[in-house]
């Protein structure tokens, strides 16, 4: 699809960044991110190896409360989980049009995420597969060693297409992380991704303008991925928040629901900071 | 447009261009706003906040459409104040009195003494950048053609009295240098040589200046008419008829048949009222007589014009008014009580009034008239109206510091 608008398809690496990625999931990891946290924490805390106890705090699994060990004390206390090392996960790259977005593009800085992600959960022992959507596109990162070849495949990512959300792009794994723009699919559809069973997050990455829009003039708003087009006014900036926050609440619900994590991240934000906000740091 | 035309109307026409440089602006902000193309993803949260707020959301203009359309605004008025636009307060305007005297219309070479007059004036106003009025005192001047230099104005024409012009941006327009200069008004004088000519016609004969002496033309007078409208002389029966008639025969006229009025030489023309009005016992020099008024001789155009100068009054009001070559008649007298005093009245006003036939010009017209002259008037007072460069200069700063204002808001 043809537009008259400049768009960002593809992923190019600083030649700095595998050192920068390294970095923040050696820095992720050390901190045990998520350690303490509620029991979807991704690298410690729900799974299976006790490693401690602590009071509880507002928003913990009530499943997690150590109710002997609560009646011995005055308070509530909660165990606290370690994952057991290993196992399948799956991350979700939408590479469809729309994630060419920008500037910054939104697929460069969801494939920043994903590498980081990646890297993370291969440090823990994790098979992990990457999947671009939606040309199924598929890469498996068994060992952290493997990391520089990670970020070749990225790099040969071209955003295009459209995701065809009726089709699962999830297989069965333990923990599924869903990065992309979610547009215009409905909150429930992006809910039923994974299977049940499988753990998931989802990261939504927007371009700076698609999160809080600045413009001064009447604008044509155009859809790359169907070609439609909105002509809007600066006085229709106000609604759009409004229905941008509804939206976001839509679907934090929806996910919610499922015991899936939502985490919103601008395409001109630095990636580290992203991956520090999915894993609670 | 003419360059002479811009610059009458201001200072510097040539800043005029910089009123370009909003028109360029302009341009590029349509441009700009053309363009303006933005790619998203989320087209469905806009349709929803557009469907939910289009309805209430009034469709107000942005700071920015604001803000350009105020500095656009300061740049126009900024520009124009450069220009430095004259205003009709500060130029210089020149009133042309028109000398209309018979010299004027001497030919001289190929124009006529009037003609090189006024092309002398025009090039002195155009030097001193001055708009000029046209005006005759002594003629209808509505039927002046400035353009085809028509020369005398069609027109009854009284002496023009410069005196009574002698005033700040006044220019009077005449052949000879006046003799008193005067102290405020300016002068272009066509100058010329003598013209030698007829000068004078008695009874038959014709008196000629061939620029020595004169010469008398036995049986050489022109053929001169007197038209009477509103009067029958054959035969004359009211007394002023009677005296008309005598009048005529005693200076070699000739009644003017109708409709010829175009081709004949008419000396004088005597319009005697047809409506009958009020009683009046009016008189002067001597007579007095009874009489109804008559009116519709007096036209309002005449009346508008100044030229009539009443001969006759009763109560206030004109019955015979006078004008050069003109003699208007409105009241009809009976029998005066002295016969002889009434008709040498009348006789006199007839020959007071009566022209010059074609041609014929006073010696003293026909005199040199020196060399060509002119001199500027001083120049009128110019009004205290407020100086609109300054207007300008300041409101383009306003809507300059208007249109920050709404950039920040």
């Amino acid at each position: 699809m043809s537009t008259d608008v400049e768009l960002y398809p593809d992923v190019r690496f600083e030649t700095s960044f595998a050192a920068r990625a390294e970095s923040a999931a050696a820095k992720l990891w050390r901190g045990r991110v998520g350690y303490e946290s509620a029991g979807r924490a991704w690298i410690a805390g729900m799974g299976d190896d006790l490693v401690g106890a602590r009071a509880y705090r507002a928003g913990d699994d009530p499943r997690t409360i150590d109710w002997s060990a609560s009646a011995r004390s005055d308070a509530p206390i909660v165990r606290v989980l370690r994952r057991s090392r290993g196992g399948a996960e799956v991350l979700v790259l939408d590479a469809s049009l729309s994630m060419a977005i920008g500037p910054p593009g939104k697929l460069q800085r969801a494939a920043e995420i994903a590498a980081v992600l990646a890297l993370l959960a291969a440090r823990g022992g994790a098979v992990v597969r990457i999947v671009a959507v939606p040309s199924r596109a598929r890469f498996v990162l068994d060992t952290p060693r493997r990391f520089r070849a990670l970020l070749a495949w990225l790099e040969s990512l071209h955003a295009a297409g459209r995701v065809a959300w009726n089709e699962p792009a999830i297989p069965r794994c333990e923990r599924a992380t869903w990065i992309g723009d979610l547009a215009g699919v409905d909150p429930q559809t992006v809910a039923r991704a994974a299977p049940r069973g499988t753990a998931l997050r989802v990261v939504q990455v927007l371009a700076p303008h698609e999160i809080d829009p600045r413009f001064d003039a009447p604008t044509i708003l155009v859809e790359p991925e169907g070609g439609a087009r909105l002509a809007v006014d600066p006085t229709s900036i106000a609604g759009h928040a409004r229905a941008l926050e509804a939206r976001r609440e839509a679907l934090r619900s929806a996910l919610a629901r499922r015991g899936a994590q939502l985490v919103r991240a601008s395409s001109d934000e630095a990636f580290e900071s992203a991956c520090a906000r999915l894993l609670g740091a | 447009m003419s360059t002479e035309l811009w610059a009458s109307w201001w200072e510097r026409p040539w800043a005029l261009a910089l009123l370009a440089v909003p028109v360029v602006l302009i341009l590029l902000a349509l441009r700009h706003r053309a363009r303006h193309v933005v790619a998203t993803s989320d087209l469905e949260v806009w349709r929803a906040s557009e469907a939910r707020g289009a309805a209430s959301r009034p469709r107000l203009p942005t700071r920015a459409s604001v803000a350009l359309v105020l500095a656009l605004l300061a740049l126009v008025c900024a520009a124009m104040a450069i220009a430095g636009p004259r205003g009709n307060a500060s130029r210089v305007q020149w009133t042309c009195v028109l000398d209309t005297s018979a010299s004027m219309s001497l030919v001289d070479g190929d124009v006529t003494r009037g003609a090189r007059a006024i092309d002398s004036a025009l090039q002195l106003a155009e030097r001193q950048g001055a708009e000029l009025r046209w005006i005759a005192p002594a003629f209808r001047v509505e039927s002046f053609d400035r353009a085809a230099r028509a020369w005398p104005p069609d027109g009854i024409a009284r002496p023009t009295s410069f005196a009574a012009w002698d005033v700040p941006g006044a220019l009077w327009i005449t052949d000879a240098i006046p003799a008193n200069r005067p102290r405020f008004a300016g002068f272009s004088a066509s100058g010329g040589a003598a013209v030698p000519g007829p000068v004078a016609v008695v009874g038959a004969d014709r008196i000629d200046w061939d620029g020595a002496q004169l010469v008398r033309r036995v049986g050489a007078a022109p053929r001169r008419f007197i038209e009477v409208a509103g009067a029958s002389l054959d035969p004359p029966r009211e007394p002023i008829e009677r005296v008309l008639d005598a009048w005529i025969s005693a200076r070699g006229l000739e009644l003017a048949p109708p409709g010829l009025d175009a081709q004949l030489d008419i000396v004088l023309r005597v319009r005697v009222g047809n409506a009958a009005g009020p009683e009046f016992v009016a008189g002067r020099d001597g007579w007095r007589a009874s009489g109804r008024a008559l009116g519709g001789a007096r036209t309002a155009e005449l009346e508008s014009a100044g030229l009539l100068e009443p001969w006759i009054s009763a109560d206030g009001e004109a019955l015979v008014a006078s004008a050069p070559g003109l003699v208007v008649v409105g009241w009809s007298p009976g029998e005066p009580d002295d016969p002889a005093a009434f008709a040498v009245s009348w006789a006199r006003l007839f020959d007071a009034c009566v022209t010059s036939p074609r041609g014929v010009v006073p010696l003293d017209e026909r005199v040199a008239a020196g060399a060509a002259a002119a001199e500027p008037p001083t120049d009128p007072a110019r009004g205290d109206a407020l100086n609109a460069t300054w207007i300008l200069g300041a409101l383009a700063a306003l809507l300059a510091l208007g249109a920050l204002l709404a950039r920040r808001a």
